[in-house]
């Protein structure tokens, strides 16, 4: 997993390529953790997302609760099918935004 | 290390052989011209006696010149008393010359004029002399002061006359017969001879110093005498030595280094009576011997150093390296993971230590490891148990028939399953998967299950769609973890076969029909129980028919993984359960079928998540 910030906070934008499982997942978290205490508004770009763990999904979940707790937006960009298929089994598509 | 050592090894080596050699050389330099100090002075001594020799071989000779010249002249002033003839006629005193052999025969009157003389006829004519006062030239004026003095006698040194410069001598004694001198002259030709054997000139064979050596002798600034002839007669200042250091040279003595001709010389300096001598020798010379002895030193030095050097580093090789290498095997065994590797060098005492070191650290470690391995196997243990002592068990009914199995991974995960009788006619079922791995997840899913099934036995006439939601209400408080779980759970009437299902994220069953027909079931995929509060779901229903079944499995069999990374998928799932085998297999078969297909996928890659799987058999 590797990711790129293409936009600077406050209107934080993250590419992320790879997968998002139990490694990566803690791993992108904590790393993107400065960059989205200054955010008021985060998109992830997962355009080169092809595998989502259920770490992956949790990881999406806290930052969905977060972003609207404190009244921002969180929002998902270029879903890949395979992540597609996970996100709309597991009724997250219901939960999430998406670009 | 060992290159460091080496590096370090061979400086130090080459800077002692350097310093030697310099300490060698400069005390073989001072030997050297010491030496040659020694040589030349023996030569300058040598060649001072030799001057001295000369000088009084010269005087013994002109001695015997002067003795036998005044007996001469005292002779013939006897003979003039006796004769007074000769004092007057020329004629008789010519015969008088010609017996004594002279070349002059001056008779001085007490005036100091020649009165009469006889002359060698090959010199000069007598007629010229007569009447010559002697107080009118330098070097016969000197006689004039015998006159009237009967014991005067005097001989005068030889001395250069006329054109040609040939010595001449003159001796004079006052005359006995009246007032006045008689004198004879003599050419000394013998003498210059005599003089010339003498000169310091022919000492110069002996004035070699060594082979490129030599002494010079000087008179003031002009050689006299050397070993190279042409050097005679020159100056200091032509032969290129410059002014202060011919100063220097002609008012002491001293030790000199000077170019004589573009060769560079050493010399010593000292003075002899009104002489000067040099020795000189070329420094090439002088420093000869030394050059051979540091030749050889550079030899044997290199060679010693070179013996000094590898066995230095053979030694230090063997006794430090060797173990330090050996021990480095072995740490690299042991940091690969083999715990059970002994560090054995025992060369010395030092290595005994450090390799007993090793080993206790080593020994430590995995007493370490083992502890921590146990601590966290019966963590493992306890969730495991927890995940597999509520398996649920279910009496007989002729009604329905329920196979399950669940194959955990080695890292617990958080499948589960469960069904039970809600009342007589209602059957409740329900697979999950908790999201995470390990106690945590062990812990979640036992409070998910437990929820599940209080809520569903207590769901009597109430919609399942709020029931779930109310179970996921539950799990949402307190859930900082952002846990999760995703659950399929059906109602079966048992007596009229209808199935009530609510799916919360899970993966879609599938739907065996008793024809064979085999498809997926329609689900609206909700929400996953535990990650929001305040979701609602959406109750299906569909009904069975005796013999229908509804095979329900977690993503540890869709995304079963082999070695190539494929995942297993749904469509393989589906594409499996619609083939002639397994759309007719008997019910009892069919977990056993599927869990060997998974099997034969995955082909022994390591299974990362659990396989669960529940297959409920309608029979109505």
């Amino acid at each position: 997993m590797t990711y790129e910030i293409t936009n600077p906070p406050p209107d934080l934008a993250v590419l992320v390529k790879g997968r998002l499982d139990t490694l990566t997942s803690p791993k992108l978290e904590s790393e993107l953790e400065p960059s989205i205490a200054k955010a008021s508004s985060l998109v992830l770009d997962l355009a080169g997302v092809d595998y989502l763990s259920s770490a992956g999904l949790r990881l999406l979940l806290t930052l969905q609760k977060r972003f609207k707790r404190e009244g921002g937006s969180f929002k998902l960009r270029n879903i890949q099918p395979g992540v597609m298929e996970i996100l709309r089994m597991t009724g997250f598509l219901k939960i999430l935004s998406v670009e | 290390m060992r290159r460091t050592f080496q590096l370090w090894l061979f400086i130090a080596v080459a800077l002692s052989f350097a310093a030697l050699f310099y300490l060698t050389y400069y005390l073989q330099t001072k030997e050297a011209f010491h030496t040659a100090e020694n040589l030349i002075e023996l030569r300058m001594e040598d060649a001072k006696k030799q001057i001295a020799i000369n000088e009084n071989n010269l005087k013994a000779v002109l001695d015997i010149c002067n003795s036998s010249m005044a007996n001469d002249v005292k002779a013939v002033a006897y003979i003039l008393a006796c004769a007074p003839a000769f004092a007057t006629n020329s004629h008789k005193l010519e015969e008088l010359r010609r017996v004594l052999g002279y070349d002059e025969i001056h008779v001085i009157n007490k005036h100091g004029i020649i009165e009469n003389c006889a002359i060698d006829p090959m010199i000069g004519n007598a007629d010229k002399y007569v009447g010559f006062n002697l107080k009118l030239h330098a070097q016969s004026e000197p006689f004039v002061h015998g006159i009237g003095k009967p014991d005067f006698v005097l001989v005068q040194p030889p001395l250069p006359r006329g054109l040609d410069r040939k010595l001449f001598q003159y001796g004079g004694a006052a005359r006995q017969d009246d007032e006045g001198i008689v004198q004879l002259g003599i050419s000394v030709s013998f003498l210059e001879k005599a003089m010339e054997n003498n000169s310091l000139a022919t000492l110069s064979p002996g004035l070699r110093v060594g082979v490129g050596g030599e002494i010079m002798i000087l008179r003031g600034e002009k050689i006299v005498g050397a070993a190279r002839v042409d050097f005679e007669g020159r100056t200091l200042t032509s032969i290129g030595l410059d002014e202060k250091l011919i100063n220097d040279i002609c008012q002491g003595e001293g030790l000199l280094h000077t170019e004589i001709e573009g060769v560079k010389f050493f010399g010593v300096y000292i003075q002899s009576g009104d002489l000067t001598l040099i020795g000189v020798m070329p420094d090439s010379e002088v420093t000869r011997k030394r050059n051979g002895i540091a030749l050889q030193l550079v030899i044997s030095g290199l060679v010693l150093m070179l013996v000094v050097f590898l066995s230095v580093s053979k030694l230090v090789q063997t006794i430090v390296i060797d173990g330090i290498d050996r021990i480095n095997v072995s740490l690299g065994r042991i940091t690969a993971g083999h715990l059970d590797e002994k560090v054995e060098e025992d060369r010395s005492e030092e290595f005994r230590k450090l390799s007993g070191g090793i080993n206790t650290m080593v020994d430590t470690l995995k007493g370490a490891i083992a502890a921590e391995k146990s601590r966290l196997n019966s963590e493992l243990e306890f969730a495991k148990m927890v995940q597999e002592s509520t398996l649920p068990q279910l009496h007989s009914d002729p009604r329905f028939q329920i196979f399950a199995s669940m194959d955990t991974a080695k890292e617990v995960g958080g499948d589960f399953y469960d069904f039970f009788r809600i009342d007589d006619t209602h059957l409740a079922f329900l697979i999950a998967d908790v999201s995470g791995k390990g106690l945590p997840a062990a812990m979640f899913m036992m409070n998910a299950k437990a929820l599940l099934k209080s809520s569903l036995m207590a769901s009597a006439g109430k919609p399942l769609d709020k029931v779930v939601a109310s179970v996921n209400d539950s799990l949402c408080e307190g859930n900082d973890a952002c846990m999760f779980v995703t659950v399929f759970v059906g109602i079966l009437d048992l007596d009229t076969g209808n199935m009530t299902y609510v799916n919360a994220g899970h993966n879609a069953p599938i739907l065996r029909r008793g024809n064979g027909e085999v498809s997926w079931l329609p689900v609206e995929n909700g929400f996953v129980l535990g990650g929001m509060d305040s979701v609602s779901y959406t109750q299906e229903f569909i009904s069975l028919s005796p013999g229908d079944g509804v095979l329900l499995y977690t993503d540890g069999v869709t995304e079963a993984m082999n070695r190539q990374l494929t995942l297993y998928g749904d469509d393989r799932l589906l594409a499996l359960m619609q083939g002639p085998v397994m759309s007719s297999a008997p019910p009892d078969c069919v977990l056993t079928e599927l869990k060997d297909d998974v099997e034969n996928f995955v082909d022994g890659a390591p299974q990362s998540d659990d396989i669960t799987m529940l297959f409920l058999h309608y029979l109505g």
